[in-house]
């Protein structure tokens, strides 16, 4: 693996796919979550916010998934899903296991297959994020804001999409018996 | 008579969405955070008859979990229900042993279809 700068079109690419999950994740939950007009990183440093790293790793691209988050913030989503009393902390690692499950998604139908570990999770005033190719992005909830951090290194040559075949996955929401998966995905 | 359901997920909120959407229509819940606790939740609670299963988890993912169950010969149906779409990954739990695979996040009553389908809750 190299580092790319994260000004590439791969690293451009796939930060759309992950900004493009953010929205749909959280739409499917009933929160309108738009792209923010700036990121303020600065604030996500608050001690009242929360952390989750996911990393993942492939073939050709490997990296992580950084998802900064007002504790409070993560109290509404939880009001949102309807269930109370649920660790911040462990609700704020299920938000970044989905997201990065949607990037796989879409990295998928590009040819693109990698594997994710499971999220770590901590207060923000705890963790100290490294400083390699990385591009941030904020989104604006109804009246609270997350960060997304997305680090990743490729080797030479990776370009999205891939030269090779492209899968079809299953989507978020979906349910498959097996009896019916046979028929409709089975070769 | 009971229906008895076990839910198994590294995530507190998964467990409780989970919960909550089943423990609504009638069924009996219970819970373990990896493959390893599902094991033994198993042995302590034989009368199960469905298994709600995570793919990544620490210690014991949903699969290796699968393949336990295989090796002891259970007969109880498993849904996977997890963020991975992956068609080899379901062709891998199908060949396991997986009777279906929901992928997060989850509706309540798609996942209430498919616990009704597998193991219908006693009347």
């Amino acid at each position: 693996m190299n580092n790319q700068s994260a000004s590439s079109p791969a690293f451009r690419a796939m930060s759309e796919h992950l900004s493009k999950a953010v929205t749909e994740l959280f739409a499917g939950y009933g929160l309108a979550v738009g792209r923010a007009a700036s990121t303020n990183i600065a604030s996500s440093k608050d001690e009242q916010s929360v952390v989750a790293v996911i990393n993942y790793a492939g073939d050709a691209v490997s990296g992580a998934v950084t998802l900064v988050a007002p504790e409070w913030a993560v109290r509404e989503w939880l009001e949102a899903i309807g269930v109370a009393d649920c660790d911040v902390l462990d609700t704020v690692g299920e938000f970044s296991n989905m997201l990065l499950g949607r990037l796989k998604a879409k990295l998928l139908r590009e040819g693109v297959t990698v594997m994710a570990a499971t999220p770590t999770t901590t207060p923000r005033n705890q963790i100290q994020l490294s400083t390699g190719p990385a591009r941030w992005a904020a989104f604006d909830g109804p009246g609270w804001q997350v960060t997304l951090r997305l680090d990743a290194a490729f080797e030479p040559g990776f370009e999205l999409p891939a030269a090779r075949e492209a899968q079809e996955p299953a989507e978020a929401g979906e349910a498959i018996l097996f009896e019916s998966f046979a028929e409709e995905r089975e070769p | 008579m009971t229906t008895n359901v076990l839910v198994v997920d590294d995530s507190l909120l998964v467990r409780r969405q989970v919960g909550a959407a089943l423990k609504g229509i009638g069924y009996v819940v219970r819970d373990a955070v990896d493959g390893l606790d599902a094991l033994e939740k198993l042995d302590q609670c034989p009368d199960t008859h469905l298994i709600v299963c995570d793919v990544n988890m620490p210690r014991m993912s949903g699969l290796e979990l699968l393949e336990r169950l295989s090796q002891r010969g259970s007969s109880v149906p498993v849904v996977m229900l997890t963020t991975e779409g992956q068609p080899e990954l379901m062709r891998q739990a199908k060949s396991l042993g997986a009777k279906g695979w929901l992928v997060k996040p989850f509706k309540p009553d798609i996942l209430a279809a498919a616990a009704q389908k597998l193991a219908p809750v006693a009347s």
